[in-house]
């Protein structure tokens, strides 16, 4: 976190207790960590950050997602949707997209609670960008150009249809510096992608002028230590069986 | 006089819908916490056609209506039951149940809505909304 200064830290099914974690973030750290006001724990998803915890106005926790209205002192307010969906250890393609559906209503209803469409959601989706859980105008909208995403919406079978911007698209296999995806997972199945991406960030339109892919990575090392194991997969011994995400968005 | 056909129907014995054994659970925690919480049902998008689904939410208004997602529900949309409800467990994992009949749904429904954990979602929206005014 030092490595990076990272304000804002979103874990998901994190298993270490809170005490421990904020001993350890807060180390020789200024300013320190602490807990994003929360009116009700979730133990699925954790915020952590260095910016005042009112900063975080908690809005709802539906599903398995929480909805904060993130107001840093100085900066743009956003509507900030922390994610952990059901594995596909739990849950059907169908299943999957389901919910999704029902996240991405959610997500419309508190915007138009809000009044405003600076969006972002983050976490673990448990689906990759391609899969009908975050393409269909139905669920998130999620599409993988900018050029697409600032039509800002479409007309499907009647409706407006607001878009997403997925980035995570582009971190794909070898041609982006860093890992080929954020979990690993080999099978003996006719088809098989190995590397998934089921961490991303997806943003509306208007957050878009604050955002640049060039400070979106997939992290493989946290420091010196490397957190793949011998294979060049998440090494779930040490870290996590997936890999953190970082980002910037300079609101 | 025309025989009858239609066999026996009864208009006192119709089943209650699944929503509306919902909407009155919701009122009745506006009463109980003298209105420092309401709950609210909401009717969930469903992809499939052939079934209806809702949520229930328990807002506390003093904290700028903060929603918390108590359960969820869904059903065939002509003959109701089997009835999926999804609820989340202490670990703060959703889990379901499936009940076949509406005497197995308020067991159900009971269950989870005295359960330990909802229990104390409540007190804590209370407390924080008391802290509030």
């Amino acid at each position: 976190m030092r490595e990076h200064s990272v304000d804002v830290l979103i874990l998901a099914e994190c298993e270490i207790n809170d005490v421990t974690l904020l001993e350890t973030l807060n180390e020789n750290q200024s300013p320190k960590y602490g807990i994003a006001l929360s009116y009700i724990p979730n133990p699925r998803i954790k915020i952590f950050t260095t910016l005042p915890r009112e900063s975080f106005r908690p809005l709802g926790d539906e599903g398995n997602a929480a909805f904060r209205l993130l107001r840093p002192p100085i900066g743009e307010e956003i509507i900030l949707v922390a994610v952990h969906l059901s594995s596909k250890l739990h849950q059907s393609d169908a299943e999957q997209a389901f919910n999704a559906t029902r996240l991405g209503r959610s997500v419309r209803e508190f915007e138009l609670e809000i009044g405003h469409t600076k969006t972002l959601i983050v976490g673990d989706l448990n689906m990759n960008p391609f899969e009908h859980g975050l393409v269909a105008a139905e669920t998130f909208h999620a599409v993988m150009t900018k050029e697409i995403a600032l039509r800002n919406s479409r007309t499907v079978s009647g409706e407006e249809k607001m878009f997403f911007y997925n980035p995570m698209w582009g971190l794909f296999g070898d041609n982006t510096p860093g890992a080929p995806g954020t979990y690993y997972y080999g099978s003996g199945n006719q088809v098989n992608y190995f590397w998934n991406i089921f961490d991303q960030i997806l943003i509306r339109p208007s957050l878009l002028p604050y955002f640049d892919e060039k400070n979106l990575h997939i992290l493989s090392n946290v420091g010196v230590k490397s957190l793949l194991n011998r294979k060049g997969s998440p090494n779930a011994s040490f870290a996590s069986d997936h890999l953190p995400i970082l980002f910037q968005l300079s609101i | 006089m025309s025989e009858d056909l239609w066999g026996d129907i009864s208009v006192d014995r119709g089943i209650k819908l699944p929503v509306t054994i919902l909407k009155e659970q919701a009122t009745i925690l506006g009463e109980k916490t003298n209105k420092i919480l309401e709950a609210k049902v909401y009717p969930l998008g469903m992809s499939d056609k052939e079934r209806v689904g809702y949520y229930l939410n328990i807002i506390a208004p003093a904290l700028s209506n903060y929603k918390f997602e108590v359960l969820s529900i869904d059903h065939p949309a002509l003959f109701v039951y089997p009835l999926n409800l999804h609820y989340k467990t202490h670990e703060g994992a959703w889990t379901s149940s499936v009940c076949k009949d509406e005497t197995e749904f308020i067991s159900k429904l009971k269950e989870v809505l005295s359960s330990e954990i909802v229990h104390k979602v409540i007190a804590s929206l209370i407390a924080q909304s008391k802290a509030t005014t």
